[in-house]
């Protein structure tokens, strides 16, 4: 059955000068094959991702993405518009609205009465940058964030605009943000994946695990999902009645045999399938030891609100700093339930409430330890959402549809300008007046960041390059530091 | 995503550990394999080495795209590549250097002249320079791309070792081994080799006993036999099925946002039947493109159109219907292209195609096959969008005959009964419908109108004909007040809408666009004032009450709803319940106190006369433990389905007594506990009450504001008359017709309010009139169901037939009572009917719209922004479409496998050969434009396309026919090489594209689940069925789900035997696919696959050995071991190891094995409950009487054989 028997130390010859030679046959295969510019380009080399080198030297390393699902309305959290308050009950005028697309949800509404927001506005930091009420944490922050008021997408309702969001096209089917990172940068743990999300909260628009998906490139690449109950990865725990003692031997086992059949047939994939069982294996102790939140001191958890063993917002924003410090890439946070089409004001206290402290402590926490510096955190939803009310204003309560012309996020950390504020809305927060930033431009700029020139980072289906950005973006100069 | 990533075979172990992660993905070393000739040989092929350099570098400026083209030329064609440019000169000049200016502008040492410009990042290397210098020395031959050109046969290559050779595949193999100087691996041995068929060609495991079977058979033809009892099982449709379902994007969900259940399966499972029919790709083709355009399509072949139904259907709150529609169609363009054109049109959506030479127009020309049918753009919220049909069983479909028969003979018996000839009942008819049409024509009496008041400030001003007409200020909503006299018993009052020229284009209402909506009429009666007070009347004798009851109920609802006598006709010589109940006289009843009843949950019916002198109005006070319905005279005056205590005047309620006897029902019902009723008159006559009305009719309604709606006092809902369309804008009329006459004897003030309170603005009658009526025959017309009322309401005349037999059933209906039974017959037989169909699985289909929707090209691909329009046509690359009938879908289908098709033929082909080798003869298997590979064995390819397109005489096939082409492939002596990789052939050639060796890889996700529930003995091998649930960590779906009453948005764990069937059944969720074939590389569905991306994971590994799912096969796979595997421990690990890996193991593979059982039997008899525990893992019994810790033991070595990669890899 083993017909090769003889082979094998000639094999194994093979193999260990191919381990002694990072520059051997493979490199120059690998180069072949890559984009030849990338290849010719002089930053600095010694990355584990598709890209050989760098195009900038990056200001950052990894990237944590707060994504607010549902869209919170900008008007409410991070755009003033004092004026508004006072046109409160007053039609839009078409002048602004300029006969843009409205969702079927309010465009059989008689009429588009803008409503002001209810909150109060303040002065923070000494930047001076105006936030509202709802976030007295991120206010502390804001020296070292740059907020951008002028960010504008295209789809208008979630699934698509999450989408166009995560992997630059509002159809699905493409990498996301995580992937291409991964792809393009490959990991820097050993025992972790590169691209790793947290959920939070409860009920609001539905997710797709395509959010965090590869799409056409392979499947290494997909955001794996680390969760706050239950197995906080799929099957990292042993069964019953296996405990970690059994596992190694049972797994020594396994390694055994297949190297027997390496020896046998030769075929370098199983030695890749030994390397992924001792990594499955690492991943067993590292990962549970990672979630484990109970050893943080309590000022640490204090700062973030978060509660061991109890799953939120807050405690995935501890885990993301957790997993900073072990350099995973690409760390994604997806809190839900920021739609609020009815009921707005209460609803979006209860969701600043569950979001602005830990997302505060983590820019704090990040910073106090050296990390703020080459970590890229970004801080935002799909779209922003309208002037007008949807439904009724009451002295209480109204709501805000689907925005896609104007919306805030924030990003802060490496290679981002602290306490600026970027970019002009008009008078309702309807349209952008100053320097606007599409998505595309956002994704080049988060890319620049790490180092990347977006029209760099590519790969070939069907026939054609593709990227994150699609066929445009344009890196925002004025964000970087 | 042609390559295989994870491993990557050059790469040292340090650094592999790195990659399973977010590692490169690179391909390597096609340097090491040249498909394309290189520098320093001879011949330059056109299509091989010219054509690539051009689509890479030059077409994006140069192509086809005529929007992007610069200085008018294109390297896509040849007549505009060799032409005369602008400037006099010409970039190709055949055998002249010098004169091409193509040379002079790729080699100049100018950047700003230098092609390609600096700016797109392209750079032509040296190679590539020489090759293009080489080619135009050499001539410049030009060819068209090698894939648009029908595939021929070419002759046999020479070869040297002709012994090798079983079949022409190896003759083109061999051919190019010898040429690149290495010869083929020896065969592999017997054991490998059924291994290796069993997968490929059903996706499971040999059984040991086919092992031995075809170990023992030493026949020359063994190896045959096994392949024809391979293609043969019916595992063989399922194996074809699941690389069929990547390509037709099958999932069990809609996708997109909310992401709920649709019924596919159906087609599913008709797809795994063609497959195990066999039947001919061309057929299996048209039947999935447009099955349901064949003459006299059959349910299975409509079924089978359902292929571009497999597209994700969303229906997000707020989202736009064309948008979605759009992007459906584009799907169907995108996944019939892929998988029958190995093309990319796709990519032409929004402009003209790069690289290929399709324009944007043919795009749409091609959308345009795909864009009639009649669907919804937001229909995903339920089971299924539209248009989709019912698939029943052979046994429902029988049961259904059955129904469907009987309903036929009943309703033709009931038919029966309304045709006879019986002239009492012909002349009863006439007359009565001759009454009834002429109260409702001719019997009225136009009132005056007085007291004008409009509630929002309107002018309301009376007009000589006695109508009135509004002015003024038009407020949003509106009520009208009238008040009308009015002498004897009203019996109906009519309102008519008139049209006024005032009034908006010449309409009856005030609206901007001709309609309005009547929301409510509501009509008081007040005693006309008179010189005299009018004397008491002469007062109501009552007689004694009589009981009929308790009847016991099964429920509360069926207490009060249940009819236990013929309600409300009252027969008092009548016995009920089997002779136990009858009327009962219950004379010392008092009226104004509560009165006992008995019974629990039951219903009692109360009966008693009531005598007057002079039709009046009388006030009852009722108070009811619990509900109460009363009837006068035979008409519903009240009810009141409750739940309380009694007490006095619960209800109060007017009714209009006739002069002479008065029949009055009540029917209690107690829901439980205490029982009574409560009854008292009022002597006195009210002298204002709100008049009850029994119906509405009006001779013209719009759809869905019924007249009706005009009576419910819902605002929302109400009575309109489409007056927004120019025709419509005539006088209309509606009758309301009262319970019963009503109206004082010294004469009535009708109080009447006409209310237009709708969400509609301003939709309000501008001119309207009333007139009363006595006539009782009216309100005869007030108790006949509302369909009847209409068909008088109409011209008799313009009756149809249809509606002519509704009236004579009504009518004859009280006659004969046969009728009625026949119908009851039939009722029950729909209900079971509908029954049946409800539980009848659906799937969808295609269908054409009756007129073709018009297809248009959409302008940067925005459905916002329509271009020319365009019909239904194929890309002039290729052959052009041929079709004697409609140029449709059906067309298309027959189209994509004519004979001169280039495409099909060889794109099916070449993805039968991935299937086995792992990789394509064309590697990008879903890209054969310019930017696709070159063919590894271009005339290779070319040979089987034609042996598939034209089947062979040689070997007896047909045309078509998939398992020829599949037992060609498996027959060659290519195949059947051993797959072992040594050092020289790694370095040649480490992707094994010249297959130098066997074939070897990962299996499938759906493989690697199938073989450990095969091995274990858990599979369930039913075909077919709904898709199944298996174990899932709690959670996931949640996780993600949007929840409400949508479908699949929690997850309901299957059991028994569905927990065990195929990975080819796992309930396929698109936003959340099933984590352990997920994790295995399977993909989402959303989109069409054409290949799968084959990666290493240490995920995968925790799935292996974590996943209950396997602990459960490792335990099922002890249990055999220790059942059927001898008594001795080597036996037994032999005898697992065979079972698993279907060779035996080698003496070193044993002695682990024997030291990790010896291990493990030691570790679980210490510690019985870590047995016990890892022995509770999965539903499936465990036999009893076994030892536990050295089933565990077994368990943990199962585990083992399970997690090792030779068991998931075919090779």
């Amino acid at each position: 059955m083993i017909p090769f028997r003889d082979e094998q130390a000639k094999i194994m010859n093979r193999r260990t000068f191919l381990a002694r030679s990072t520059t051997g046959l493979g490199a120059v295969a690998l180069g072949s094959l890559l984009n030849q510019k990338l290849f010719a380009a002089t930053a600095k080399p010694s990355l584990h991702g598709s890209l050989k080198a760098l195009d900038f030297a990056p200001k950052a390393k990894r990237v944590i993405y707060l994504f607010m699902s549902g869209a919170p309305s900008h008007i409410d959290l991070f755009d003033p518009k004092a004026r508004l308050k006072e046109l409160t009950n007053t039609e839009l005028p078409t002048s602004i609205r300029m006969g843009q697309r409205i969702t079927g949800m309010t465009s059989g509404q008689k009429q588009l009465l803008c409503v002001g927001s209810p909150f109060e506005f303040h002065k923070f930091g000494k930047c001076g940058m105006e936030l509202s009420e709802l976030l007295p944490n991120t206010g502390k922050i804001v020296d070292n964030i740059a907020l951008i008021r002028s960010m504008f997408t295209e789809p208008i309702n979630h699934d698509p605009a999450v989408t166009f969001f995560a992997t630059g096209n509002q159809q699905p089917g493409r990498p996301t943000m995580g992937a291409w990172c991964s792809y393009g940068l490959g990991s820097e743990n050993q025992n972790l994946p590169a691209f790793i999300v947290l959920l939070s909260g409860a009920g609001g628009q539905p997710l797709q695990t395509r959010y965090w998906g590869s799409g056409f490139l392979p499947g290494n690449h997909q955001g794996v999902q680390f969760r706050g109950s239950g197995d906080p990865v799929l099957y990292v725990s042993n069964p019953g009645g296996i405990d970690g003692k059994i596992r190694r031997q049972l797994l020594d086992g396994v390694q055994q045999l297949n190297k027997i059949q390496l020896g046998a047939m030769g075929d370098p994939e199983i030695a890749t399938r030994i390397e992924s069982y001792e990594m499955a294996y690492r991943m067993q102790t590292s990962v549970p030891e990672l979630m484990d939140i109970s050893k943080e001191s309590k000022e640490t958890l204090e700062l973030y609100g978060a509660e061991p063993g109890k799953p939120s917002f807050a405690n995935n924003c501890l885990l993301a700093r957790r997993l900073a410090e072990r350099n995973v890439r690409f760390i994604q946070l997806v809190h839900r339930d920021w739609d609020h089409h009815s009921n707005l004001p209460e609803e979006i206290k209860k969701q600043a409430k569950l979001t602005d402290q830990a997302s505060a402590a983590l820019i704090t926490d990040l910073k106090q330890r050296g990390l703020l510096d080459d970590t890229l955190v970004i801080w935002g939803g799909e779209f922003g959402r309208t002037t007008y009310s949807q439904g009724e204003i009451t002295k209480t309560s109204f709501g805000r549809d689907h925005h896609p012309r104007c919306f805030s996020i924030w990003m802060s950390g490496g290679g981002i300008k602290g306490g600026l504020t970027l970019g002009k809305t008009d008078d309702f927060g309807y349209n952008v007046v100053e320097d606007q930033v599409h998505v595309h431009d956002f994704h080049a700029t988060m890319l620049h960041c790490l180092g990347i020139e977006h029209t760099h980072l590519t790969y070939r289906f069907e026939g054609r390059d593709y990227r994150l950005t699609d066929v445009a973006g344009k890196v925002v100069d004025k964000l970087l530091a | 995503m042609a390559h295989r990533i994870a491993a990557k075979p050059l790469k040292p172990v340090l650094i592999l550990l790195r990659k399973a992660f977010g590692g490169p993905a690179l391909l390597l070393a096609t340097a090491v394999v040249p498909l394309a000739s290189r520098a320093g040989q001879s011949d330059v092929d056109f299509n091989r080495d010219i054509r690539p350099i051009f689509s890479e570098n030059c077409y994006a400026c140069h192509g086809p795209d005529q929007n992007k083209r610069k200085g008018g030329l294109r390297f896509d064609r040849k007549d505009e590549a060799f032409a005369e440019l602008k400037s006099g000169n010409f970039a190709i000049v055949p055998k002249d250097l010098t004169r091409s200016k193509l040379i002079e502008r790729i080699t100049t040492k100018d950047e700003d002249e230098r092609m390609p410009p600096l700016k797109t990042g392209k750079h032509l290397t040296a190679e590539q320079i020489d090759l293009l210098r080489r080619w135009i020395s050499q001539g410049a031959q030009w060819k068209g791309h090698w894939a648009y050109l029908k595939p021929e046969r070419s002759p046999l290559p020479p070869i040297k070792n002709k012994r090798w050779v079983r079949n022409t595949i190896d003759a083109f193999i061999l051919a190019r081994l010898e040429k690149q100087g290495l010869s083929p691996s020896r065969e592999a041995d017997k054991v490998t080799l059924i291994r290796r068929l069993s997968f490929d060609l059903t996706g499971l495991p040999p059984t040991l006993t086919e092992v031995e079977a075809f170990l023992a058979d030493r026949s020359p033809s063994a190896y045959e036999a096994l392949v024809d009892r391979l293609l043969a099982s019916s595992a063989y449709g399922e194996r074809m099925a699941e690389f069929w379902l990547d390509l037709a994007r099958y999932a069990d969900t809609n996708g997109y946002h909310i992401d709920n259940h649709r019924d596919m399966w159906k087609w599913r499972e008709w797809v795994i039947n063609a497959f195990n029919h066999n039947l001919p790709f061309d057929e299996f083709t048209i039947e999935q493109l447009a099955g349901d355009l064949l003459p006299n399509a059959t349910l299975d072949q409509k079924v089978a159109s359902g292929f571009n139904r497999n597209c994700m259907v969303n229906f997000e709150g707020g989202a736009d219907p064309d948008e979605y529609s759009t992007k459906y169609v584009v799907d169907r363009v995108d996944t019939t292209a892929n998988v029958w054109l190995g093309s990319t049109l796709g990519c032409a959506e929004c402009h003209d195609h790069k690289y290929d030479p399709f324009t944007q127009k043919e795009f749409y020309q091609f959308y345009a096959f795909f864009n009639n049918i009649p669907e919804k753009g937001l229909d995903g919220s339920k089971v299924n969008p539209v248009p989709s049909i019912k698939v029943p069983s052979s046994a429902d479909q029988a049961r259904r005959d059955e129904l469907t028969r009987a309903i036929a003979d009943l309703d033709s018996k009931v038919t029966a009964r309304l045709e006879e000839k019986n002239p009492t009942l012909e002349a009863g008819q006439a007359e009565w419908e001759q009454t009834l049409t002429r109260a409702v024509r001719n019997d009225w009496l136009v009132a005056e109108p007085a007291d004008l008041a409009s509630a929002n400030g309107a002018t309301l001003q009376k007009l000589d004909d006695q109508s009135v007409l509004a002015s003024g200020k038009v407020p949003d909503t509106d009520v009208y007040t009238v008040s009308l006299k009015a002498a004897g018993e009203i019996a109906a009052l009519r309102l008519e809408a008139l049209t006024h020229d005032s009034l908006t284009a010449k309409s009856a209402a005030r609206s901007d666009n001709g309609n309005f909506v009547l929301s409510g009429v509501e009509v008081e009666a007040e005693r006309a004032p008179t010189a005299q007070p009018e004397a008491d009347p002469e007062p109501a004798v009552f007689s004694p009450w009589r009981m009929l009851g308790p009847f016991v109920a099964q429920d509360n609802s069926s207490s009060f709803n249940r009819r236990f006598i013929e309600e409300p006709k009252v027969e008092l010589d009548k016995s009920y319940a089997d002779d136990t109940l009858r009327w009962t006289e219950k004379a010392d009843w008092k009226d104004g106190e509560i009165i006992k009843l008995t019974g629990d949950l039951a219903a009692t019916y109360l009966f008693r006369t009531v005598t007057v002198a002079a039709p009046r109005p009388m006030t009852l006070l009722l108070g009811s433990d619990d509900g109460i319905q009363v009837w006068l005279n035979g008409q519903k005056v009240l009810s009141s389905e409750v739940s309380r205590s009694v007490a006095a005047d619960q209800e109060r309620l007017v009714v209009q007594l006739k002069k002479g006897e008065n029949k009055l029902l009540l029917k209690v019902n107690n829901t439980g506990g205490e029982y009574a009723f409560y009854f008292k008159a009022l002597k006195e006559i009210p002298t204002k009450y709100v008049v009850p009305f029994a119906s509405a009719v009006a001779d013209y309604s719009q759809k869905d504001f019924n007249i009706s709606a005009a009576l419910d006092n819902n605002p929302k809902t109400g009575w309109a008359v489409d007056g927004y369309i120019e025709t419509n804008r005539v006088d209309r009329q509606a009758i309301f017709i009262a319970r019963q006459p009503f109206g004082f004897a010294s004469g009535t003030i009708l109080h009447v309010k006409l209310k237009f309170e709708s969400d509609f603005k301003q939709h309000i009658i501008g001119r309207f009139r009333l007139a009363l009526s006595t006539a009782a025959s009216l309100t005869e017309l007030g108790e006949v169901p509302a369909n009847i009322q209409a068909v008088l309401f109409e011209a008799p005349e313009k009756r149809t037939a249809k509606r002519k037999a509704e009236v004579t059933k009504y009518y004859r209906s009280r006659f004969v009572p046969e009728i009625l039974e026949l119908d009851k017959q039939v009722a029950a037989r729909r209900e079971a009917l509908q029954k049946l169909d409800d539980a009848i699985p659906q799937s969808m289909v295609m269908e054409e719209m009756a007129t073709p929707r018009d297809t248009f090209l959409l302008i940067r691909g925005s459905f916002q922004n329509k271009g020319e329009k365009v019909t239904p046509d194929v890309p002039k690359w290729l052959p052009p479409l041929q079709s004697n009938g409609p140029t449709n879908r059906l067309a298309l289908a027959r189209w994509l496998v004519s004979a001169d098709h280039p495409l099909t033929s060889r794109v099916t082909v070449n993805r039968l050969w991935q299937m086995l080798f792992g990789t394509g003869l064309v590697k990008t298997s879903n890209d054969f434009g310019s930017q696709g590979e070159w063919p590894s064995h271009p005339e290779l390819l070319d040979w089987l396309a034609c042996e598939f397109r034209d089947g062979s005489t040689e070997s007896r096939a047909a045309a078509w026919d998939l398992k020829h082409m599949l037992k060609l492939m498996v027959m060659s002596a290519t195949y059947r090489q051993s797959a072992v990789v040594t050092p020289r052939l790694l370095e040649r050639d480490p992707y094994n594209r010249l297959l130098a060796r066997g074939p070897r890889f990962r299996m499938d996700a759906e493989m690697v689940r199938d073989n450990a529930l095969a091995v274990s003995g858990l599979l369930n091998r039913k075909i077919g069925g709904e898709s199944v649930r298996p174990y899932q960590p709690p959670g996931l779906w949640e996780a993600v789900a949007f929840g409400g009453e949508f479908s699949s948005q929690t997850y309901v764990q299957s059991h028994g035997d569905d927990l065990y069937r195929r990975g080819l059944y796992v309930y396929w969720k698109r936003s959340l696919p099933y984590p352990s074939l997920n994790t295995f590389d399977a993909p989402n569905r959303e989109i069409c696959t054409a290949q799968r991306p084959r990666t290493t994971t240490p995920l995968q590994a925790l799935v292996l050995m974590n996943d209950p799912a396997f602990l459960e096969a490792a335990r099922g796979l002890a249990q055999r071991v220790i059942k059927e595997g001898g008594s001795r421990t080597d036996q037994r690990l032999i005898y697992a190891f065979r079972l698993t890996l279907a060779r035996e193991p080698q003496k070193d593979e044993l002695k682990v094995l024997q030291r990790i059982y010896n291990q493990q039997l030691e570790n679980f008899r210490s510690d019985k409950n870590a047995a016990a525990e890892l022995l509770k893992i999965g539903e499936s019994p465990r036999p009893e009487g076994l030892d536990l810790s050295e089933l565990a033991a077994w368990t943990a070595i199962g585990n083992i054989l399970l997690n090792l990669d030779e068991t998931i890899t075919k090779g």
